[in-house]
């Protein structure tokens, strides 16, 4: 084969020029940390990772969704275990009393003292949290879901469930409704003490008594049933920061490079870059005319 | 025979030697001219027994090539052209579509989704149906700015297809006019210059040559003529709008039928202007049609803060990605953003939960659009990496062809040299001869 001048300028160009590419290349994936930046450098592993992303910025949602509910759920709790307070002391003055050897007027001053607690009580359940009503429902109402007028207690809001999303296609309902409270007779129970304790009617004030004990009991369960969604929840917050560490480490082992490979190859790739300009300089240099006088 | 012969024969070996040195410094001349072929002086038998049976003269020369392997390279070369292109091409529409920077749409997307879920768990929260708002009007700025973009990216292959048509024409041209001159007479430097016009040729779109003995070609594309000995042909081009997207059409000046350019730099150009970003862009235009579309109709059933109902959230009327915009009343004033299901529960966000749900529901025959947006993406990338592998595989193709055209038709420098040596010896001897001779003749004078 004759091998002529612009072969040998090709070929020594294309060597160089190919030297140069994988050189950048590599520097490229070293100075980024990344194996793959765009779809076309691997439309397979760049839609995998996308995927991966997509999932975890979904898990985050679902993470701060969690934290929201939490903060919801744990007030909850606080508030009802205020409640379940004022139901042991309205508990003791019951007791107090049923006592026969009181009289009426301590009778009546414990009736006014079980107005207050009763007050309290609405007091608790009209509580905001972050400008939203823990028991009124999905119904929002200026003065809150709870109205009082005496000894009556009448309940403006709904039996809306919130909810909210704490995995693809599973919701929790986090909210107690004003109608569970109501439902638990809490209001009628006091209401029916108190006027037994005005009317000084001891035979009322008795049966009062083991309807503020079950009472207490049903408070209790309402709590109960918060403290295993707060399990649930914080199950599910660690299910899905598991998840998202192993997708993390999915995304990098697809994505990332592995350095010491890559300074290993970028190496060799300088070598070759340096013997192709070496040859270069030598080659061209090459030629008959150095040698005829 | 007279002494005067050999001063003839020896002055036709000086002219002969000198021809033959000119035809090397033309060579060495163009060592490095590109498409230039290396001429060689036919020296026949320069001297018979008692006559001169032919001599040089400067036209006298072949050019020495490989027929076999430049019909090759001008079958590999449109490739090139085609693939080069739409490497570069498919890299703008890569780099349009800006994955997976914050600025693309699959984060925006999840913005636009995540703002709908906040909104659900805090309905009655004004600051959160201002961050739906503007997480949408974002979204309508991505689609906005990704249709523009493409569009812009076609109308710039289109200014450079009506480029490439005018200079297929203008090179035609050219090629016929060569053409009537070697006609006339045969001259290596002619048939230099029309081989370098039909390789750029070759470049532009694919043709099928055939030369023949008297150096006249023909040349055609896809089966139909574009010159020969008594027709030159010209391409124009036509263009047709859909919405808003040019599509071109191509026939030449001899017929109505469609001239239908499947390689080259043309071909590529035409296959990205009429088939891949229009591609592209349709399938952009189904995404925001869907997104407009099901998140109106579910927005429509939902009833807001002071229970307004059937509200428009995005534009109605959504063609595509064009035109796709939050409605103009939700973006003047986002209290119209509804979250309640029914009507009269403001703490209700069941209705922004559903819309955060559209995003896991199979929209797309059977695929969510986060699905379908990712197989567009790798669709591009796919793309992209086909045409530049097979960019790098044909420049190995041509570097292989050129290389074996070079080593029959190239300059070497060595042999060039060798023969210049060659030929002033023997130039050299010449001289000498016509000494020798002109000393006889002296000699025989003397004698007188």
């Amino acid at each position: 084969m004759r091998i002529t001048q612009s072969m040998i300028t090709r070929s020594l160009l294309q060597n160089i020029n190919g030297n140069r590419q994988s050189m950048s290349t590599v520097q490229n994936t070293i100075s980024t940390g990344k194996e793959v930046q765009s779809s076309s450098d691997d439309p397979v592993r760049f839609s995998r990772v996308s995927r991966f992303r997509k999932t975890m910025e979904q898990n985050q949602q679902y993470m701060r969704n969690i934290v929201d509910a939490r903060g919801w759920v744990d007030m909850s709790g606080s508030l009802l275990e205020d409640v379940y307070n004022q139901i042991l002391s309205v508990k003791n003055y019951t007791v107090q009393a049923a006592d026969a050897s009181n009289n009426e007027s301590t009778r009546a001053m414990l009736a006014s003292k079980i107005q207050n607690h009763l007050d309290e009580i609405v007091n608790l359940f009209n509580t905001q949290y972050l400008g939203r009503y823990l028991f009124g429902g999905t119904m929002t109402t200026a003065a809150g879901p709870f109205a009082i007028e005496g000894d009556t207690v009448t309940y403006n809001g709904n039996s809306g469930e919130v909810k909210r999303r704490i995995a693809d296609n599973f919701d929790v309902v986090i909210n107690i409704t004003g109608q569970q409270v109501v439902d638990t007779n809490i209001f009628s129970s006091l209401k029916n003490l108190r006027t037994a304790m005005a009317t000084n009617d001891l035979d009322g004030i008795t049966t009062a008594l083991s309807s503020i004990e079950g009472l207490a009991e049903q408070i209790q369960g309402l709590q109960s049933s918060l403290g295993s969604l707060k399990n649930q929840l914080s199950m599910t917050q660690n299910r899905l920061e598991i998840s998202n560490t192993n997708l993390s480490s999915f995304i990098s082992n697809e994505e990332d490079v592995d350095m010491v490979e890559a300074i290993a190859k970028y190496n060799a790739e300088e070598l070759a870059y340096r013997a192709a300009l070496k040859t270069a300089s030598e080659a061209l240099n090459l030629n008959l005319l150095n040698y005829l006088r | 025979m007279g002494l005067s012969r050999i001063m003839d024969i020896s002055q036709r070996a000086l002219l002969n030697n000198r021809s033959a040195i000119d035809t090397v410094a033309k060579n060495i001349a163009n060592v490095n001219t590109d498409g230039y072929k290396r001429r060689r002086v036919d020296v026949a038998q320069l001297i018979g027994f008692g006559q001169v049976t032919s001599y040089t003269n400067r036209e006298n020369m072949t050019r020495i090539r490989n027929r076999f392997i430049e019909s090759q390279l001008r079958n590999e070369q449109h490739k090139l052209g085609k693939f080069q292109t739409s490497e570069m091409l498919l890299r703008n529409v890569e780099s349009i579509f800006g994955e997976p920077l914050q600025s693309g749409l699959n984060s925006v997307m999840s913005e636009f989704w995540n703002a709908w879920n906040d909104l659900g768990n805090n309905p009655e929260n004004p600051s959160a149906r201002v961050i739906v708002r503007d997480k949408s009007v974002l979204l309508g700025n991505t689609f906005n700015r990704l249709y523009n973009d493409l569009k812009g990216l076609q109308q710039e292959v289109g200014v450079d297809i009506s480029e490439k048509v005018k200079r297929v024409n203008d090179l035609l041209r050219q090629i016929n006019s060569i053409n009537g001159q070697l006609r006339k007479n045969s001259s290596s430097d002619l048939l230099d210059q029309r081989d370098s016009f039909v390789s750029e040729l070759a470049t532009i779109l694919n043709i099928e040559i055939r030369e023949y003995s008297d150096n006249d070609m023909t040349i055609s594309t896809g089966g139909r003529i574009l010159i020969s000995k008594d027709y030159l042909g010209e391409i124009l081009m036509e263009g047709s709008y859909e919405n808003g997207f040019a599509n071109y059409i191509f026939r030449l000046n001899s017929g109505q039928e469609p001239l239908v350019i499947s390689s080259g730099e043309l071909g590529s150009l035409i296959a990205v202007n009429n088939t891949n970003i229009p591609g592209f862009v349709q399938k952009l235009n189904q995404m925001a049609f869907n997104i407009a579309q099901y998140v109106n109709q579910i927005h429509r059933n939902g009833y807001n803060q002071n229970g307004v109902t059937n509200v428009n959230f995005f534009k109605d009327g959504i063609t595509g990605a064009g035109d796709f915009a939050v409605s103009e009343e939700v973006r003047t004033n986002p209290d119209l953003i509804a979250t309640s299901n029914v009507l009269g529960e403001p703490g209700n966000g069941t209705l922004a939960h559903m819309i955060f749900d559209l995003q896991t529901e199979p929209l797309f025959n059977n695929d969510t659009i986060t699905n379908f947006y990712h197989a567009l993406i790798s669709q591009v990338g796919s793309q992209v990496q086909e045409a530049s592998f097979l960019r790098e595989s044909q420049e190995m193709i041509l570097q292989n062809l050129k290389n074996q055209q070079d080593s029959v038709s190239g300059v070497s420098l060595d042999e060039e040299m060798t023969h210049l040596i060659e030929y002033e010896k023997a130039f050299q001897a010449a001289a000498r001869l016509v000494n020798t001779a002109d000393k006889m003749i002296d000699t025989l004078l003397s004698i007188v």
